[in-house]
């Protein structure tokens, strides 16, 4: 039987003026169940509090009903005041018959009606209120991090300082990620490489982190607090603990000339033995068992075998999988360019000197194709005017993608800006839409291209390119002046924009995160909660979540560490009660449910009888990816499926208790 | 005096018609609690039912209320993209449009059932909606709901 | 006929005696030469008694609900192409594997509606056969492991029959008009839920109207009690129902069921674009939604 208390609050006059307060008590005491009904000036005040507590006490009260301010603003209040008297939190409902009655009603009467009404609904609601419990999830403290670019490792070092064991899966043979490819970055022109390679040892060294190169997640499952993953560590034909990354193998290995260097954008070759640069973390090669002679041809090439002083080269190495279990994941997937073959009119492809924005950064840099000599692909001569073309692809609906890729303008500036520098004499031409350089110091460095460095910039778009007599002709239009410009040029530099890496959506699935149209992964709340994913537990960093640039790639990455950090500061996760529940007994597994769940926390469950045979599979709630929304609870046909707090019969009641 | 009452009721519409509204914790509800510190008046006809997400109101609600004997019924949350359960309003949304043309289908008359998207920082919308809904509702034609009333 | 017969025998045969599976789910001859009734064949030996023509009505998918069809594990069943589509709708419900059943579909340009059929009808014309025969677009079973080739000819129409004239006619009507129609037809309703039983896509194990914390539906049979059975059965149906029609063959008092599940299959389709039954691997329409979904109704 119900023991409920009602508790009507005056708030001085905010309520009181327009509400008729000893009216709403009085209605109150005839409701079936109710014990108690009282009224107070301030409820959330201490003595209203006690007076509270009191009452639930003395008479033994199985629920409370607070009439008073909105449950935003003192739910939590009144539910703690519940504890304290061993009063499951739960039990405590609010009729909010201020902000939604005395503050925007006049008639006296009429509000205090509503007010009668917004109580009894919650009176019956809390007769029907069940015992919650929080739920208390164990964490398992070991973090993944997918992705070995600036913010994947950002992360993993924050992550590893702060005490926590850190996987570090990258798929490639080295960590670094694209920025270990640009040259020099915007807008101090530091080396990228100067300033990448010292992080890039801290992680290998770091007695916290565990680096998987040339590896991938292949399975995930579980949830926050303890996933557990499978890492396929790729055969990498070589010895890791024993390689002494001396060179010796790449050194002889005679595919020296038809492989395209994926690190050096196609602009030079590698060997089937590699690592993609010299300053590769580890310094350990990976052997390509695609384009390997040795395997092409049946065994026959053991050049790379023979060169090895410590024989740490092994044809026979298979793939491994490894097994690990983590309480956090950090997903740093990075980003790929968009095709600049859509850009047919640009020549990319036909002709040889019209390059990526990514490509000439491997041209200026030291470590580049040409030694950071400014060569064009063709000929090798130096040029000496180059068009740069920005929006390659972004803001563009039409052919590439609607949104703003971030970090052209400010590269294009900087390839302007370092061509000036390293040819005298030289000319740049820009071609823009706008040009967006937002953040600190941006500005300034853009007017420096333009004044100090004699880039000139066109507000316009290119039509066409074409060649003639050994020069790149360009054709566009100059909006500012009204003209049509026509150019000739050595080279060309295409500011192309940036989109998801390649098979990141896949890694997405994997995870069970949501991504957004472009394949972007998208954040919990847009605002509020933009490093964490969709999914508890998974955080993410770096241009996985949309484009931006290196330092933001970096604040991601910490941001992303410090939540972990965070969450790791407690043994235990814990999560409100108020999540879904399965009646097993009549479930049929249609799974509607499991559709309409966006924290993937609805799975199938086998119900075994003695013996172990399968009887049938139901749905099952995950209690840590439960947030209680109730998606499932609409559709589930049955009404199978509930929400703790929001349950079908209470919302029943509420509807059915209206007088009308 | 009842049957009078009554009488009036029928022949010129409804003057005190009652109206459920189910919203959503995050934006409905935080949007009407603005409108009250920010003092707005609206009609007091309203009563409203707290869900933590328009994705949890289910359509049987609806047929819920009116047998209540609600003149009126709104269902209101989050703007879409603003979902602070990331898509309950989108899956919402579909079945809503569904069913709302079997309602219109079988004879409920539409001007009885309300749809709206009301964020935390639109108090004055949720005024706004509040107050056309019950006009609208107090010049229909008592009756016009019939199939779910006893 | 006697051609289909002895194929569609043989196939049972193979499948039994190779124990591919241990039920065949098909027709028979029934009580007179116009109707057919459903066998359940589980021996090689009967498989003579597996028949097929255009008085064979029944949706066979409705079986597999059951528990005593699904103990069988493994099991053959003939289908139509209509009643392929509820299979279809099965497997993306996940309520039947693919691996666990063997489709024997067949060709059909129509079946003869039952009343007339009773009354000695046998030929297959558009004043004959049921309203779904005239829309059919899938005479051959989408998914299908055997398929046997029809006898009948196609079916000439003459334009004169509007298969949604009725839908049509509804929606033109004020919402006083549609609810008079309506509380006419639901008056009739008895509540024997021979709609819900006959529906292959109705396989919860226990049915919203039993549940009863809360009463989601009055359980009399009251004006409200019945309005309530019959929205909820045909929303519980949008975007799922394959328009088999069984519903409305079983309701002993006649209420045109089909009204409102065509109503829904046409607002489905003018909304979202989808039809059901049409592809096992598509995703159900209210499993998914689009940011562009259908918004003019809400403020």
């Amino acid at each position: 039987m119900s023991r409920i208390g009602v508790f009507v609050c005056w708030c001085g006059s905010n309520i009181a003026g327009t509400v008729d307060v000893e009216k709403v008590r009085d209605e109150a005491s005839k409701i079936p169940g109710v014990v108690s009904a009282v009224d107070y000036k301030y409820m959330c005040s201490d003595p209203g509090q006690n007076s509270l507590r009191n009452v639930i006490k003395e008479k033994n009260l199985t629920g409370v009903v607070l009439a008073a301010c909105s449950p935003h603003m003192h739910e939590n209040t009144f539910r703690k005041a519940a504890i304290k008297e061993g009063l499951n939190p739960y039990f405590v409902e609010i009729a909010n018959i201020r902000e939604q009655v005395s503050w925007v009603h006049d008639d006296k009467e009429r509000a205090t009606s509503k007010a009668v009404d917004l109580m009894t609904m919650m009176v019956e609601k809390v007769k029907r209120d069940r015992s919650i419990d929080d739920v208390k999830v164990p964490l398992h403290k070991k973090t993944l991090v997918i992705g070995g670019g600036i913010s994947g490792i950002q992360a993993a070092l924050d992550i590893a300082n702060g005490g926590v064991e850190v996987l570090l899966v990258e798929k490639e043979p080295s960590i670094g990620g694209r920025m270990i490819q640009l040259d020099e970055t915007f807008p101090t022109l530091d080396c990228s490489s100067c300033i990448m390679t010292p992080k890039m040892v801290e992680v290998n060294q770091h007695p916290n982190i565990k680096l998987y190169t040339y590896s991938e997640v292949t399975d995930v499952s579980g949830y926050i607090g303890n996933f557990k993953i499978k890492i396929k560590k790729k055969a990498r034909s070589v010895v890791e603990k024993d390689c002494t990354g001396c060179g010796n193998c790449w050194n002889v290995c005679p595919m020296h000339k038809n492989v395209k260097s994926e690190f050096n954008v196609n602009l030079s070759e590698r060997t089937a033995i590699y690592v993609p640069f010299p300053q590769a973390v580890p310094l350990i090669p990976a052997l390509d068992r695609a384009v390997c002679l040795h395997f092409k041809k049946g065994g026959k090439c053991v050049k790379c075998y023979e060169a090895c002083g410590p024989k740490c080269i092994d044809f026979n190495l298979q793939d491994e999988i490894v097994e690990e279990t983590v309480g956090a994941i950090v997903a740093a997937t990075g980003y790929d360019l968009i095709e600049n073959s859509l850009y047919g009119e640009y020549g990319y492809g036909k002709y040889k000197d019209v390059v990526s924005g990514l490509q000439f950064e491997r041209l200026l840099s030291a470590s580049g194709p040409t030694e950071g000599l400014v060569k064009r692909p063709s000929d090798g001569a130096t040029p000496k005017t180059i068009v740069f073309i920005q929006c390659v692809g972004s803001r563009d609906p039409e052919k590439g993608v609607p949104y703003c890729s971030k970090v052209c303008c400010m590269y294009t500036a900087k390839h302007a800006k370092l061509f000036a520098h390293k040819v005298h004499g030289s000319q740049s031409y820009v071609f823009y839409i706008d040009i967006r350089a937002t953040s600190k110091g941006y500005e300034e460095f853009v007017r420096g291209t333009m004044e100090q460095d004699g880039a000139i910039y066109l507000r316009g778009r290119v039509s066409r390119i074409y060649e003639d007599e050994g020069k790149l002709i360009i054709k566009g239009a100059d909006t500012l002046s009204g003209n049509q410009v026509e150019i000739a040029a050595d080279m060309v530099v295409l500011a192309t924009g940036v989109i998801p890496k390649k098979g990141s959506d896949k890694v997405a699935q994997m995870l069970g995160i949501s991504y957004d149209k472009y394949g972007f992964y998208t954040e919990s709340h847009p605002k509020l909660r933009p490093t964490e994913s969709s999914t508890a537990g998974i955080f993410l960093a770096g241009m996985a979540q949309g484009p931006r640039d290196i330092p933001e790639s970096v604040v991601s990455g910490s941001a992303a560490a410090s939540k972990i950090l965070g969450l790791f500061s407690k043994d235990e996760y814990e999560v409100e009660g108020t999540i879904a529940s399965v009646n097993e007994a009549t479930c049929v597994a249609c799974f509607y449910c499991r559709r309409v769940c966006a924290y993937n926390a609805i799975s199938g469950k086998d119900i075994k009888d003695r013996s172990g045979k399968l009887i049938k599979v139901v749905a099952n709630v995950n209690p840590g990816l439960c947030v209680g929304c109730g998606a499932c609870v609409n559709a589930c046909f049955s009404k199978t499926i509930d929400v703790k707090g929001f349950m079908d019969d209470q919302i029943y009641a509420e509807i059915r208790s209206l007088s009308v | 005096m009842e049957d009078k009452k009554e009488e009036l009721a029928k022949t010129s519409g409804d003057n005190d018609p009652r109206i459920i509204a189910f919203v959503c914790n995050w934006c409905t509800y935080s949007g009407a609690d603005l409108a009250g510190t920010s003092r707005m008046k609206y009609a007091d006809n309203v009563r409203v039912i707290k869900l933590p997400c328009s994705g949890r109101i289910d359509p049987m609600f609806i047929v819920e209320a009116f047998k209540k004997g609600a003149k009126g019924v709104l269902i209101s949350g989050c703007h879409p993209g603003d979902c602070h359960y990331i898509s309950g309003n989108y899956h919402s949304r579909r079945k809503y449009a569904i069913f709302r043309n079997l309602l219109g289908f079988l004879g409920v008359d539409l001007n009885r059932v309300e749809f709206s998207w009301v964020s935390a920082s639109e108090g004055n919308k949720w005024v706004h909606i509040i107050n056309e809904f019950t006009d609208k509702i107090k010049s229909l034609k008592n009756g016009s709901n019939d199939i779910f009333k006893k | 006929m006697a051609n289909i017969d002895e194929k569609l025998q043989k196939i049972a045969r193979d499948l039994l005696e190779s124990k591919e599976v241990s039920l065949i789910i098909g027709y028979t001859g029934g009580s007179h030469p116009q109707r057919m009734r459903p066998v359940f064949i589980t021996k090689p030996e009967d498989v003579g008694r597996l028949s097929f023509n255009r008085h064979s009505v029944q949706d066979l998918a409705v079986f597999l609900k059951k528990q005593e069809v699904k103990k069988f594990g493994r099991i053959g069943i003939v289908v139509k192409g209509c009643d392929e589509k509820a299979l279809n709708v099965l497997m993306q419900e996940y309520q039947v594997s693919r691996e666990n059943i063997k489709i024997i579909g067949v060709e059909c340009n129509g079946v003869i509606r039952q009343d007339l059929a009773d009354k000695g009808e046998t030929d297959l014309s558009e004043n004959t056969v049921y309203d779904k025969c005239l829309m059919c677009g899938e005479h051959t079973p989408i998914l299908h492991d055997y398929l046997i080739e029809c006898a009948d000819p196609q079916i000439s129409m003459s334009g004169d029959i509007k298969p949604f004239a009725k839908i049509e006619e509804l929606d033109s009507m004020s919402s006083e008009e549609k609810d008079v129609f309506w509380e006419k037809e639901f008056d009739k309703c008895i509540k024997c839920y021979a709609c819900r039983q006959a529906c292959p896509l109705c396989y919860c194990s226990r049915c919203i109207v039993e549940k009863n914390v809360p009463q989601w539906i009055d359980t009399n049979f009251g004006k409200i009690g019945n309005a309530q059975w019959n929205l909820i059965r045909a929303y519980h149906l949008a975007g799922r129902c394959i328009g088999c029609g069984e519903c409305e063959r079983a309701c002993p008092v006649n209420i045109p069921l089909m009204l409102i599940n065509g109503k829904m299959a046409r607002s489905i389709h003018d909304l979202f674009g989808y039809k059901s039954g049409l592809d096992v691997d598509a995703k159900p329409v209210f499993g998914v939604f689009s940011e562009s979904d259908f918004n003019d109704f809400i403020k």
